[in-house]
């Protein structure tokens, strides 16, 4: 029992490093997910987005991390932003779109082709 | 049929205890920023550094997705106002928002300077959802290295 509580914590210790971004997923037409993720200071040399089998893995270096002068007011977040996502079987992971504008990084998702929502018509005999 | 004693791990004394002084002992894990919820989320009031050197006071503010254009800072006696609004695109009808952890909406930061600020030379830039605004500090409030003399 001891063991897992320390794994626990060592997982703990290793998210804290990073910060997760702000999110906003919504679909806005049909197939095609948007996801919005909020990273200011990040710019597109700093920024990597790896699909690794169903994961979605997004990690974002922020440019120029501190400031070497004496902090008055102290609110921001310093550090690498990261943040992990399951793909289902749905997305098509060779249709994914990624624009990075204003610290905020928007990837396209596609549904499959095959997922996507279709009529059916009714031959008239 | 043999008869085996009822057992039910969940029900088990020890086991219980157990959980309690395992739950009693995480209470406090928990990291120390919170990352969205609480009493403390800045996520309406946007997050904001200022830093004093010796030359210069620098504020930074985290503004993702906000216009440049949309952004106003003016600085009244002695106090910096950061106002602006972040605008999102219409949404169709259609769509199916699955998770908004984003804000949207007017917001408005006030941050009292210190003394010895140039207001005729405040500078700001605004970078990848960074605002950065360097404000001088004056002649008489910078920082002096005395030189000693040698008798």
């Amino acid at each position: 029992m001891a063991k897992d509580v320390e794994i626990r914590k060592q997982r703990e210790k290793e998210q804290v490093q990073f910060i997760r971004p702000f999110c906003f997923i919504c679909e806005e037409e049909a197939g095609v997910i948007t996801l919005k993720l909020e990273m200011p200071g990040v710019n597109k040399d700093q920024l990597d987005i790896d699909v690794d089998g169903n994961e979605l893995h997004v990690t974002g270096k922020r440019a120029g991390s501190g400031s070497e002068g004496k902090y008055l007011i102290r609110e921001r977040r310093l550090g690498t932003y990261h943040q992990a996502y399951t793909l289902d079987e749905t997305i098509d992971r060779s249709r994914i779109e990624a624009s990075l504008d204003g610290g905020v990084l928007t990837l396209n998702l596609h549904r499959k082709e095959s997922e996507k929502p279709r009529k059916i018509s009714i031959k008239s005999g | 049929m043999a008869l085996v004693r009822w057992y039910d791990r969940d029900l088990e004394p020890v086991g219980t205890f157990d959980w309690l002084q395992r739950q009693i002992n995480e209470l406090f894990d928990f990291p120390r920023f919170p990352e969205s919820q609480g009493l403390f989320d800045r996520r309406v009031s946007p997050a904001i550094d200022v830093v004093e050197h010796a030359d210069r006071f620098t504020v930074e503010c985290d503004l993702p997705g906000i216009d440049q254009k949309d952004i106003d800072i003016s600085i009244a006696s002695g106090v910096l106002t950061i106002r602006g609004e972040k605008k999102t695109e219409k949404k169709s009808e259609k769509s199916k928002v699955y998770k908004k952890e984003t804000w949207e909406g007017s917001f408005q930061k006030t941050v009292s300077l210190p003394t010895g600020v140039d207001a005729d030379k405040v500078e700001a830039t605004f970078t990848d959802g960074v605002l950065k605004i360097t404000l001088p500090k004056r002649e008489e409030a910078k920082t002096k290295k005395i030189e000693l003399k040698a008798k």
